[in-house]
């Protein structure tokens, strides 16, 4: 059965680790002297300390149970769920948001790594406010959870078990015999590419504060930004390029960098996901650069290059960035853009989407599958990479792009109640569903979500949040099996 | 550590091999000789070698021995196998366990130049050759070991247990059907490590131009230069001389470079191209080995048929350019249905001997241009082979034996290589200081009509088709055939 209690107990440890994590923006916000700020912060401190206080009084006597896979999900989904309803507190109080609805959502957004807003204008915002904006996205991106194995004491097998419903990818790597460990160099790896990329922009003449929530963006692949046009309003090729540098190593395994850090470098540019990531990038950006000059939008090819490279990375990585306003773009570029929407970062990534491995594995399974019928009586193992998938995981692959494609059309049905046309209902519920935050129609580069009605936006957020937990964790919650047997 | 064959590495020809219809097969290659600084040679002065497990490898092993002057010592636990074995040969045969010291000391290890440990039992092989090598240091030990598919010998740099020299049987038979695939599977080349000269051997047709010319005459009409170094005829090999005359089904064996051996080929006997579309019959660890030592893109032509499911896939795994198939190959569905008959060859590598060599003789009924087939028990299938238009019959026992002699034998040979059932072996030999023919013509030379000098490669590297005229220098090279019973009369004279 669900131990309720250990459950709730570990949820209110990790209010705690939010609330330290809170304690940068509202000394930011008592720095600068933004009352209505600090006021949402504290009264989001006031609901953390209520929730704990409950949380520990009831479970003041616990059993030490080990926990389940079902605890695993529940504690997951509900983690999620209560930092974000938590977190976005301060965003109301403060008067930023309209109503709590435009506040979950934007939370949820940032949680999700999507970026998607519904401000239409940004820069008025308390820069508290926005600050802890982008630093939800940061921590959000490695995950709330790994964070939270990481720092506080070993939970032994349980903690496997957590950040393995809350990782991305079909298959989980562990890098060292224990969890605590792996969830410790994950998160060294993310904090020391995020100092490196704050450096570097800092070097590019944006200010420390631009920097900071520029980075924090980036690093998680999410894509709030501080700015009304995102990364576009710096125009600085320069800061374009190191963006979409990080971008894209924010969008690659995680894993794959501990090994390059232990010295198995060879391993890693062998690894097959890699491969077809950074040929898929590579292949699209150039495709579009070859359009964009033909079409002489920007004037020099290496200038069409510059802006499709970016384009193409953050769509990829599911970051959400724009530089430039790509539904003037031809409509060749944008349906390779459009392309990207369904394949998404690597497993074991920051990214969101569907991940590359799962796709790489999807053609690879046609392929097999044609070859099996031309070959009836052959054994066709479908291998990505160096890997061979094993035949379950393949199920649970199909299954996943089934359900994802499913919950993404779903998505756009319901949407579309809102009145909002065919082509904006269907990139906003998969831009919410691969945690993308940009899409077509009037929810483009240059769109927000401010137009929709607050039961759209509470949709939206589930889907963030069903994207962003990759269906299963959260869908397990909803079938009888989980709560009967 | 040292190769014996130092430029193996350089020259892959030098594993290169030889096979006819009935000629016996010799791989030779190089291997990592954990010689601990001995002297390889004084094996030639200290006679008694001790073999332990009197089964096929074991008797086929001393058997070759005793025909070289050794005195061989048997260890079987077996009373019925340490009989047939001192009845069958003259030999010593101590019953008694392979890892117990007192019968290791009775069959006198601690004087023996070598201990060679060929019983079907990786582990009695690994404990006795352990004992022996930590108990009389001197001994040289040899163990079979089949576990090491792979890592292979190689994998093991600083060895094994203090053990000299490890033969493993899968990798060795592997060895031996890639480069009789490398070599075309008839075309027969042999090449050698310090000279680019080739060794080709060949089947004269029955309907042959060159039938009832002698050597001498088949030499002016071709107008290449060439020596027959052998010739086998029937189930006999002989050293030719320059007036015999070439018979029907004889098999020759003609030392040339590579250019003169086309025309030749095309006149003479069937030329043919090296197969690529390869069928292997049976997932056993032969057949891993042998696609471990393919490229990637030879496998992508190969299709490996089995009936075992978890087989096929832990193939399909590890090899995924390879076609694998899961089914019967006794089943005439799947010859169609995967139409087996435009394969270039099949290789039956199953565990069972007798359909190996029904399904590589079937193979042939329904088009594959060639066959091979494995055999693990029963030799006496290599007869039977040739009738059954096998091509080519793998034992998996001899392939064993060679590579066990080829290590006790390491002189300053630089490879050799055993054609016709071992009736007659190659030799490449480099003459120094001390040689008995330094200086002289080959006319000169007395080697009772038993060797002819096939081959002469100068220090410079340029290679010489011989003539009486030739003048041996120090540092050269020569390629001579020898017959059996005269081997170590040659290696005096050249060694």
């Amino acid at each position: 059965m669900i131990n309720w209690k250990q459950d709730f107990r570990l949820l209110a440890f990790i209010q705690l680790v939010l609330g330290f994590f809170m304690l940068f923006p509202t000394l930011m916000a008592v720095y600068l002297k933004e009352e209505a700020a600090l006021q949402g912060f504290l009264a989001a401190y006031g609901a953390m300390a209520i929730f704990c206080a409950v949380v520990f009084y009831l479970t003041r006597k616990i059993e030490n149970h080990t926990l389940a896979s079902r605890d695993g999900y529940l504690f997951v989904t509900f983690t999620w769920i209560i930092a974000t309803t938590i977190s976005a507190i301060p965003l109301v109080v403060s008067g930023s948001y309209v109503n709590y609805s435009s506040a979950f959502f934007e939370i949820m957004s940032g949680f999700t790594t999507t970026g998607a807003t519904v401000l239409p204008e940004i820069e008025s915002l308390p820069k508290s406010i926005l600050f802890w904006r982008s630093e939800t996205n940061w921590l959000g991106g490695m995950g709330i959870v790994v964070l939270f194995v990481a720092l506080l004491p070993a939970l032994g097998v349980s903690g496997t078990l957590l950040v393995g419903a809350e990782s991305v990818g079909p298959t989980k790597d562990k890098l060292t015999p224990k969890i605590k460990t792996t969830a410790a160099i994950l998160w060294s790896i993310y904090l020391l590419f995020s100092l490196l990329e704050t450096v570097l922009l800092k070097l590019g003449g944006l200010s420390l504060y631009d920097a900071i929530t520029v980075t924090f963006s980036t690093m998680a692949a999410a894509g709030f930004c501080v700015k009304n046009s995102s990364i576009g309003s710096f125009s600085s090729a320069y800061v374009d390029i190191v963006v979409t540098v990080f971008m894209m190593i924010a969008g690659a395994n995680f894993a794959l960098y501990f090994k390059a850090f232990s010295g198995r470098i060879k391993s890693v540019w062998k690894d097959g996901e890699l491969r077809v990531y950074l040929g898929i990038w590579t292949t699209v950006s150039l495709l579009s650069a070859i359009t964009l000059n033909y079409n002489n939008n920007y004037g020099s090819f290496w200038q069409s290059l510059r802006f499709s490279a970016f384009q193409s990375a953050s769509i990829i990585t599911t970051t959400g960035f724009a530089t430039a306003n790509y539904v003037n773009w031809p409509a060749f570029s944008q349906m390779l853009l459009l392309l990207l929407f369904f394949v998404g970062g690597c497993a074991g990534s920051a990214g969101g989407g569907v991940k590359v491995i799962r796709v790489a594995t999807l053609l690879k399974m046609a392929k097999a599958n044609i070859s099996q019928r031309i070959h009836p009586k052959g054994i066709f193992r479908v291998r990505v990479g160096q890997n061979t998938m094993r035949p379950e995981l393949l199920l649970s692959i199909s299954t996943f792009f089934g359900i994802y494609i499913a919950t993404g059309i779903l998505g756009s049905v319901v949407i579309s109640l809102s009145g909002a046309d065919m082509l904006t209902s269907f990139a906003a519920s998969f831009l919410c569903l691969g945690n993308i935050g940009i899409g077509f129609g009037s929810v483009g580069p240059t769109g927000n979500f401010a137009a929709f009605p607050s039961s759209i936006k509470w949709v939206c957020s589930f889907l963030m949040l069903v994207g962003r937990l990759e269906l299963f964790t959260v869908y397990a919650l909803f079938t009888k099996t989980f709560w009967k047997r | 550590m040292f190769y014996i064959l130092p430029t193996f590495r350089k020259s892959f020809l030098s594993d290169m091999l030889v096979f006819c219809n009935d000629t016996h097969i010799c791989p030779v290659g190089s291997f990592w000789n954990q010689d601990k600084g001995r002297d390889v040679r004084s094996l030639h002065t200290s006679k008694k070698i001790v073999i332990l497990g009197a089964g096929r490898r074991g008797l086929g092993l001393a058997k070759h021995l005793i025909e070289e002057h050794k005195d061989v010592v048997i260890i079987d636990n077996s009373h019925e196998r340490v009989a047939t074995a001192v009845a069958k040969l003259d030999c010593l045969g101590i019953l008694g366990n392979g890892t117990d010291i007192d019968k290791l000391i009775e069959a006198g290890c601690e004087n023996a130049e070598a201990f060679i440990a060929v019983t079907n039992s990786d582990e009695i092989n690994l404990v006795s050759c352990g004992i022996v090598s930590s108990t009389f240091k001197k001994t040289k030990t040899v163990a079979a070991i089949r576990s090491l598919v792979y890592t292979g010998v190689d994998g093991l740099k600083e060895g094994l247990l203090g053990i000299d020299y490890i033969v493993n049987p899968n990798a060795e038979a592997a060895r031996y059907i890639f480069n009789t695939i490398e070599q075309g599977v008839y075309s027969n080349v042999l090449g050698f490590s310090n000279t680019d000269l080739l060794l080709y051997n060949f089947y004269v047709e029955p309907f042959s131009p060159y039938i009832g010319t002698s050597v001498m005459d088949m030499r002016n009409k071709l107008k290449a230069d060439f020596v027959i170094a052998a010739i086998n005829r029937g189930h006999k090999a002989l050293v030719p001389s320059g007036s015999t005359s070439i018979e029907p089904k004889d098999t020759l064996s003609i030392v040339a470079d590579s250019e003169e051996v086309t025309d030749i080929l095309k006149t003479v006997g069937k030329l043919q191209k090296k197969p690529t579309k390869i069928v292997l019959v049976g997932a056993s660890r032969i057949t891993r080995a042998l696609l471990n030592r393919m490229t990637i893109a030879m496998r992508s032509k190969v299709t490996v048929v089995d009936q075992d499911e978890a087989v096929c896939n832990d193939f399909s795994e590890r090899f995924p350019e390879v076609l694998v198939i899961k089914a019967d190959i006794t089943d005439e569905d799947i010859m169609q249905e995967e139409q087996l008959g435009s394969y270039d060859l099949l290789i039956a590598l199953t565990d069972n001997d007798e359909l190996n060599i029904i399904t590589a003789s079937y193979a042939k009924r329904i088009g594959i241009s060639r066959s091979m087939a494995l055999i693990r028990q029963n030799n006496n299938y290599t007869r039977l082979a040739s009738y059954l238009d096998i091509d080519v019959v793998i034992s998996i026992t001899d392939t064993t034996v060679e590579s066990l002699l080829r290590y006790l034998r390491g002189t300053n040979i630089e490879s050799l290589h055993s054609l016709y059932n071992g009736q007659l072996e190659i030799f490449e030999f480099s003459i120094n200081g001390t040689c008995a023919v330094l200086g002289k013509k080959l006319s000169e030379i007395n080697m009772r009509k038993k060797a002819i000098v096939a081959g002469l490669t100068g220090k410079s590297g340029k290679s010489v088709i011989p003539t009486g005229n030739s003048t041996l220098h120090e540092g050269d090279t020569v390629i001579v055939a020898a017959m059996r019973e005269s081997a170590e009369f040659i290696q005096k004279l050249f060694g």
